[in-house]
């Protein structure tokens, strides 16, 4: 699970052309793409990444044993096969010959090993998704020095052996987190200019002209994979008006990375590559914290929250939440059977609903949350918070409530669900329920699809009873890409599964949108 | 009206088969190639959802859109078509883009519905109900949808390849027909020019037997129709030969009426008219000269009546004047400063008549001619529209036209000689036995020019 959105870093919107437009020659601006982030990423180091921002870049720089295609299929990336064993607790993996770091160095096995070796160490905040690796656990606590289901075999072999069969083991090591790094990334300092293997090498990190914070990247020529057809990548963190504003002047290739509507006055000049998301927007209620600690409350309050007024508001093609899951995924409830018993609210203390302040329409949209409730008698303010601080809360578990979309990492309803897991450190709502873990963990280990479907809706009806979330909607992600861009696949996973090497700018196209 | 030949005809009226038969066996094949790649098309289609139905219903209950993407990916992708999975209305995932999905399902427009394919205006489109056993209900449907244009593209071809292929063959049928007809009308052909060449050569035997019934027969009935005009014409040319020589009788006693005439008057003088010694010797010199006439003439007239036609036939005329000319000049060979021109056309002029009589008249005529010619002497065989003309020319001195007659019934000497000449009366004679005459002018070459019309 990661968190979309919502950087802070609204900062000098006021000048809305790019440091690009201008003074470069027009066969540097040809080859240039420019896409537009809500921030930037908090982290360069993959085994932090716990948002979009990040995991966008992570894939464009780095380079994993695997890769998702565009309809969610695996694809060597440095694995030139792979092979699991009858158990479906060994695999084993032959890296491709000659495949490079960005700095030229040969990628090796021991790369691998060391790079997810990082991924259960105690530092890292991804080791939920490793952690049936076996020997994970004691290297996460320090009881071991090594992790002793991995291992680098002769002739370019990787060997993982897991605990227990685990198919979407295989979406973890196609994911943004699971890169393979060069030893120098044991020095911090290597994440201020990081070397991976992916298509796109990090070149620098810097202010534009209108002191706007931007990423470049160039294509790494010795990429094993399919080249890059864009010679080189500008990311540039915007807040979402000035992201539209500049994606209408036109120095802006594509705004994947903003929760659109499709209404917006920028998709007049641009192309609507619409498409489900695996995404539910919530607010997450945190149990450590009162009055959400008490389950009639939180029932209550989710039956204040007119969701479907506000879907219907902001996000009209949006899909209305009866669940946590997303529509598409194991565990999606086609409706609603829970009622809250609650009809006026109970006594309890002023609420705080933090509310990223990044979204255009932040100001309408808080308004519209925190007028119903107070209605209804709800003490209740919405505060608008910028990205970084309202992660930094997210990870203490310090928020009473906040807004967030709740991202699909891995196209696995295990890794949304396991989020509510009592004894995982990512659990944001404090809650610890006997019953669920029971499902979660037999969920984790049925091979049978109908009777893992069961159990995952078990688990979201549970959910809904305990009512640590309000689900508002399951977003539809409104990509606007521009004219002169082509071959843009939306991904029903997440935007930054994009795959950027397989855009291509139209030169003709941006000449044109340029005299203009 | 043009004619031309029976297997120009033929191949001529075959023209619309040659053209519309391939056409419409190209048009026909294309079609049956059509609905049997659509039929054959919609039932594989059909039977591929309905054997993944089961497997999708599964997925369709868990929800597992990713996994659901990419099986209708892969189908996709395998077999060149696209792939829907709806429930209630709403696409759950799709092979041609993940923006139709979670969006309203509407089913293409039917062009033609055969229930559970229908034919749209660029796809085939099969569906079936997601279902497995003892499932639940679903409400959900799978689409499966083949491109129509590469089956038309290729029943196109194909209709191409037979029209081709169609037109080739009808041509080279039509053209075998032709050849066939042609050889066919072999036979025909010969039993033609035999016909033609019996025209001409009044030889039966040149017919020979062609194997075909209808043709034999008719080669018979031409044989014996032949044979009876050749008797008809026999029998014909004997009693004109009779009509002819009756009529030479009747000429000579009225050609010796006048001299006989003048010889009694001159008589009759002698013995009533108190004449004096002069003239009594005048007379008498007179009667012996009409006697002599009379005499001469009467030994012409029996040389001529000597002369009788056997039996015309139908001959080409141009031997007869060859022949005639070679004699002559044989008879002439001393004379070898004369230049002697003979012109005969090309063709063959067939002219009833009897070879033997009429080269000798054409050869007394050429005979005279190199007797009396200075140095040139030209026979020429001309044909006109009622008659066929032999001229015999020379460049002699000439005959005066008032002894034309005389010479012609043979009443006085040729010129130059004493003796009678039975050279023109003869010849005269014989073109009366053929109907005709002779005629003299003065010759283009400065003599005489006699012509034999007949």
């Amino acid at each position: 699970m990661s968190l979309k959105n919502f950087s802070s870093f609204v900062l000098f919107t006021l000048v809305t052309t790019s440091c690009t437009k201008g003074n470069p020659t027009n066969e540097v601006l040809n080859q240039t793409y420019v896409k537009a982030i809500y921030a930037l990423p908090p982290t360069l180091d993959p085994i932090l990444m716990n948002d979009t921002a990040s995991l966008l870049v992570s894939n464009l720089i780095y380079e994993g044993l695997l890769r998702f295609t565009s309809d969610l299929q695996f694809e060597g990336a440095l694995a030139e096969s792979w092979s699991v064993d009858p158990s479906g607790k060994r695999y084993e993996f032959i890296l491709r010959e000659n495949i490079k770091f960005h700095d030229g160095s040969k990628i090796t096995a021991q790369d691998v090993v060391r790079s997810l070796t990082r991924a259960v160490s105690p530092q890292s905040t991804v080791y939920k998704y490793y952690d049936c690796i076996v020997g994970a656990e004691d290297y996460f606590n320090k009881k071991a020095k090594t992790v002793n289901g991995l291992r680098a075999g002769a002739d370019n072999k990787v060997v993982i052996e897991l605990k227990l069969p685990f198919p979407p083991f295989l979406s973890v090591l196609a994911g943004a987190t699971a890169k393979v790094l060069p030893a120098a990334a044991e020095n911090p300092r290597f994440f201020i200019s990081p070397v991976g293997a992916g298509p796109f090498k990090f070149v620098s990190k810097l202010k534009n002209k209108n002191g706007n914070d931007e990423l470049h990247l160039e294509k790494f020529e010795q990429y094993a994979g399919t080249q890059p057809k864009i010679s080189k990548l500008i990311l540039r963190s915007l807040s979402e008006a000035d992201a539209l504003k500049q994606a209408s002047d036109g120095s802006i290739y594509d705004l994947a990375n903003f929760p659109l509507s499709g209404k917006e006055e920028v998709f007049k000049t641009g192309v609507d590559m619409h498409a489900p998301v695996a995404a539910t927007w919530i607010i997450g209620l945190n149990t450590r914290k009162p009055p959400f600690n008490d389950v009639n409350i939180r029932k209550a309050f989710r039956a204040a929250v007119d969701a479907e007024s506000f879907r219907s508001t902001f996000y009209p093609d949006a899909i209305p939440a009866n669940g946590y899951i997303p529509k598409g995924l194991p565990g999606y409830l086609e409706s609603n059977k829970v009622v809250d018993g609650l009809q006026k609210p109970p006594a309890h203390k002023q609420i705080t609903v933090v509310f990223p302040e990044v979204l255009d329409r932040q100001v309408e949209m808080r308004s519209h949350l925190e007028k119903s409730l107070r209605q209804k008698g709800w003490s209740v303010s919405f505060v608008a918070m910028g990205w970084d601080k309202l992660m930094a809360g997210y990870d203490r578990k310090t928020h009473q409530a906040f807004v967030v979309s709740m991202n699909m990492d891995y196209p696995d309803t295990e890794f949304l669900i396991r989020n509510f897991e009592s004894n995982n450190p990512d659990n944001f709502s404090g809650l610890s329920d006997a019953r669920l873990d029971g499902w979660i963990r037999e969920a984790r280990s049925t091979q049978d699809r109908l009777r893992r479907g069961e159990i995952y809706k078990n688990i979201v009806t549970r959910l809904n009873d305990l009512a640590v979330t309000v689900n508002l909607f399951h977003p539809r992600a409104h990509n606007w890409v521009s004219h002169c861009v082509k071959d843009f696949v939306p991904n029903i996973l997440a935007d930054y599964y994009i795959d950027y090497r397989k855009i291509e700018l139209d030169v003709n196209c941006i000449a044109k949108v340029q005299l203009l | 009206m043009t004619s031309q030949t029976f297997a120009r005809h033929v191949y001529s009226a075959l023209k619309p088969y040659r053209i519309g038969i391939p056409i419409a066996v190209s048009i026909g094949a294309g079609l049956l190639v059509a609905v049997s790649i659509l039929f054959l098309r919609a039932n594989s289609d059909y039977h591929l959802i309905r054997a993944i139905a089961p497997h999708v219903s599964t997925l369709v209950e868990t929800q597992d859109r990713a996994e659901i993407l990419r099986m209708l990916n892969s189908i996709a992708k395998e077999r060149g078509v696209e792939l829907t999975l709806v429930q209630s209305d709403s696409v759950i995932s799709s092979s041609k883009s993940v923006s139709e999905m979670d969006l309203g399902f509407s089913s293409p427009k039917a062009l033609l519905d055969f229930d559970r394919t229908i034919i749209s205006r660029d796809s085939i489109v099969t569906s079936t109900s997601v279902a497995r056993e003892n499932g639940p209900f679903l409400n959900s449907q799978i689409y499966i949808f083949s491109p129509l244009k590469p089956i038309l593209l290729s029943c196109l071809i194909l209709a191409l390849a037979v029209l081709a292929l169609s037109f080739t063959a009808s041509q080279i049928y039509a053209l075998k027909i032709a050849r066939t007809i042609k050889q066919s009308l072999l036979p025909i052909e010969e039993l033609d020019q035999a016909i033609r060449e019996l025209l001409i050569r009044k030889d039966d035997t040149l017919f020979s037997p062609t194997g075909i019934l209808e043709l034999d027969s008719i080669r018979q009935s031409l044989i014996e129709t032949q044979r009876a005009l050749s008797d008809a014409t026999d029998r014909l040319a004997q009693n004109k030969a009779k009509s002819l020589v009756a009529d030479s009788y009747k000429r000579l006693i009225h050609d010796l009426y006048t001299p006989i005439a003048a010889l009694r008057e001159t008589i009759k003088d002698v013995d009533h008219t108190q004449l004096d010694s002069s003239a009594l010797e005048k007379s008498a010199s007179k009667i012996s000269r009409l006697a002599e006439q009379i005499l001469n003439q009467v030994s012409a007239g029996k040389e001529n009546l000597s002369v009788e036609p056997s039996i015309f036939t139908e001959e080409d005329i141009r031997s007869c004047v060859l022949e005639a000319s070679e004699q002559a000049l044989l008879a002439f060979k001393n004379r070898d400063q004369v230049s002697f021109t003979g012109k005969l056309p090309d063709l063959p002029i067939v002219v009833p008549h009897d070879p033997e009589i009429l080269r000798r008249a054409i050869t007394n005529l050429v005979s005279n001619a190199l007797r009396a010619c200075k140095s040139v002497v030209e026979v020429e065989l001309l044909v006109k529209e009622n008659s066929v003309s032999v001229k015999v020319s020379d460049d002699g001195s000439g005959i005066e036209q008032s002894d034309v007659g005389l010479l012609l019934q043979g009443r006085t000497t040729s010129p130059g000689s004493s003796r009678p000449g039975f050279g023109l009366p003869s010849a005269n004679h014989i073109a009366r036995l053929h109907g005709g005459r002779i005629v003299y002018s003065k010759s283009p070459l400065g003599g005489a020019c006699f012509e034999i019309r007949i």
